[in-house]
């Protein structure tokens, strides 16, 4: 039990995670069909922070351009149904492997570079093919979007339960894979390379492999997402590609928790509940949404999922402590 | 300055007119030695003489403006750290590098992996490593350095002395034939000093390895080194016996200073 118990890491990384799966297990059951189809938004943005918590929090790769695998997911996915004729799955499937070619081909450069530029490049990258889906217009419609052609089964207006279950079904195999994957050696070594690249290089281990290994996974998690975005909106535009999109994904990781499992879950949760309610009074969700992220970074830095230093749990400790020292410092000097 | 070499044993690392410039400055000016198996060098001389430059053109972290490194004769100029590492060389350095956010067990688990690598990597993704044997060489590889206790304690709350002393395990984990050591015993008190070596050399003598070293601390120089190299503005200006070097006038000039050279007699 020891031995299960460490290969697993502490509860706390996975533990409230798991929590979510079961609650949004049972989601269609609980609540109306507004917010399964919350809950499907929800799931799509986490696998976004899941990607982006493969990169960054794990092997310490800071990824501004998500939104790249995201749409080729996304565009892959549609265009294959609507023009190829294929079901679903295999759409989904075909998207998350272009995704990895993508990745492949343009982290063949990437994983090589100084942390500003990779973020820069990444970033740019998206923008590169954001602008490409706007003028493919014969292929994407442009700035119109395309309508994905589905048939009824997974007609999200049809039956919103079903496909809500379709898109939980994907998420679930692609955080097993994704969880696999972090708590395998490979995921030990990524964490060495994030901590000190040097070090790892001179104990034989190949940096740049590595990084292009996650570099490429966390494309195939990403463009999961972008394909099963396409079952709850039913269209795709160029703003699949949109920089939002990747700032989503570092929002979502910064609320829950870099490097924790469960950090993009819980923060896809808090962010999804927060836009949904507020998105009601205003139209500017993002001045709300960044003062949440601004409130986390002060009051739980390690974000809401963690334990420890820097949590939520530890918060008011920290505040009191502040205060009293505050208070200290104010009486050994009354004149300041 | 005569190069006194054990004439016994093969060729493992040998450095041929070794250069590297940095912009105007020679910080490696034309270095050639010859280590044979199973020699312990020690590397010494002033600040800024080279050492640890060297050490890096060694490992392949910093490419050679001049000259050749030859590794069992194979010429490793054009090869990478990890490669080098794969070819045995293992590495410390002066301020111990380790994945300090992560816990003493498993900075020591990185290396194993790094030296099984290939194998556990062609196993691979998502592969949940059940080696019992993994565990008991990490048990076995924290013992050696006594730092089965602070198996769960992440690096960064370890002490210099710890730090060092897990680096070594780290290194020793990669079996390598060659061991550089940059400053093994740097920011440690006469104790630790003394338990450090005492680890270091038992450990080179098990394993038959090759050693080279660096040290401020003569007294720890003057203990192990079967031989001494001195260093001064990038260049070797003397190479033989401790006996030898102790003598050695110009020596005592650049590098000991009259008080260490007394001391040392």
């Amino acid at each position: 039990m020891r031995s299960v118990g460490r290969r697993l890491g502490p509860f706390a990384d996975w533990g409230p995670g798991l929590g979510l799966l079961l609650v949004a297990a049972a989601l269609p059951t609980l609540v109306s069909s507004e917010y399964v189809l919350l809950g499907a938004s929800m799931i799509v943005t986490m696998l976004v922070g899941l990607s982006f918590n493969l990169l960054f929090g794990y092997a310490g790769m800071f990824s501004f351009g998500q939104a790249t695998f995201y749409g080729v997911g996304a565009y892959v996915t549609v265009l294959l149904i609507n023009r190829g004729g294929f079901d679903f799955f295999t759409a989904l499937i075909a998207g998350m492997v272009a995704a990895m070619l993508v990745a492949g081909v343009s982290g063949a450069v990437l994983v090589r570079l100084e942390p500003i530029a990779f973020i820069m490049l990444t970033f740019a990258l998206a923008d590169l093919f954001e602008f490409a889906a706007g003028h493919a217009r014969g292929l994407t419609g442009g700035d119109s979007g395309t309508i994905v052609s589905l048939p009824d089964s997974l007609n999200i207006i049809v039956g919103v339960d079903r496909v809500y279950y379709v898109i939980l079904g994907v998420a679930v195999a692609v955080l097993a894979v994704a969880f696999a994957f972090v708590k395998a050696s490979t995921g030990l070594v990524l964490r060495g390379i994030r901590e000190d690249a040097l070090r790892a290089r001179t104990l034989g281990i190949a940096v740049e492999r590595r990084r292009l290994g996650v570099f490429v996974l966390a494309a195939a998690v990403a463009a999961a997402g972008g394909g099963l975005s396409v079952l709850s909106t039913q269209i795709v535009y160029p703003s699949v590609f949109a920089w939002q999109v990747s700032a989503n994904a570092l929002i979502v990781t910064l609320i829950g928790g870099v490097g924790l499992f469960s950090g993009p879950m819980l923060g896809a949760v808090v962010l999804g509940l927060i836009d949904f309610y507020v998105g009601r009074l205003t139209t500017n969700t993002l001045l709300v949404d960044g003062l949440v992220l601004l409130a986390v970074v002060l009051v739980a830095p390690s974000g809401v999922g963690a334990t420890g230093r820097g949590s939520l749990l530890a918060a008011p400790g920290a505040f009191v402590r502040r205060v009293r020292s505050m208070a200290r410092d104010a009486r050994a000097d009354p004149a300041g | 300055m005569s190069p006194q070499e054990d004439t016994a044993g093969r060729v493992v690392l040998e450095l041929r007119e070794v250069k590297r410039h940095f912009g105007g400055i020679r910080a490696v000016d034309g270095v050639t030695l010859t280590v044979r198996e199973g020699a312990v060098v020690a590397l010494i001389g002033p600040n800024g003489a080279g050492k640890s430059t060297l050490f890096a053109l060694m490992m392949g972290e910093l490419g050679l403006s001049g000259g050749q490194i030859l590794l069992d004769g194979l010429d490793v100029r054009g090869l990478s750290p990890q490669k080098r590492s794969r070819l045995g060389i293992g590495r410390t350095f002066q301020t111990p590098r380790l994945f300090a956010g992560l816990s003493v067990t498993e900075n020591l688990g990185i290396a194993l992996l790094a030296h099984r690598g290939e194998t556990a990597r062609r196993r691979g993704v998502g592969r949940f490593s059940s080696d019992l044997s993994r565990e008991q060489a990490l048990e076995r590889g924290l013992e050696e350095v006594g730092l089965l206790e602070q198996s769960d304690l992440p690096a960064a709350s370890l002490s210099q002395g710890q730090r060092k002393r897990l680096e070594l395990a780290m290194v020793l984990g990669l079996e390598p034939r060659v061991l550089l050591l940059d400053e093994p015993t740097a920011g440690m008190g006469v104790n630790e000093r003394a338990t450090i070596m005492e680890l270091v050399m038992g450990a080179v003598k098990r394993r038959g390895l090759t050693m080279v070293f660096t040290e401020h601390d003569m007294e720890t120089v003057f203990a192990h080194a079967q031989r001494m190299v001195v260093m001064d503005r990038g260049a070797i200006v003397a190479d033989g016996t401790p006996e030898r070097i102790r003598l050695d006038r110009h020596v005592q000039e650049i590098y000991l200073g009259t008080d260490t050279a007394r001391e040392a007699q």
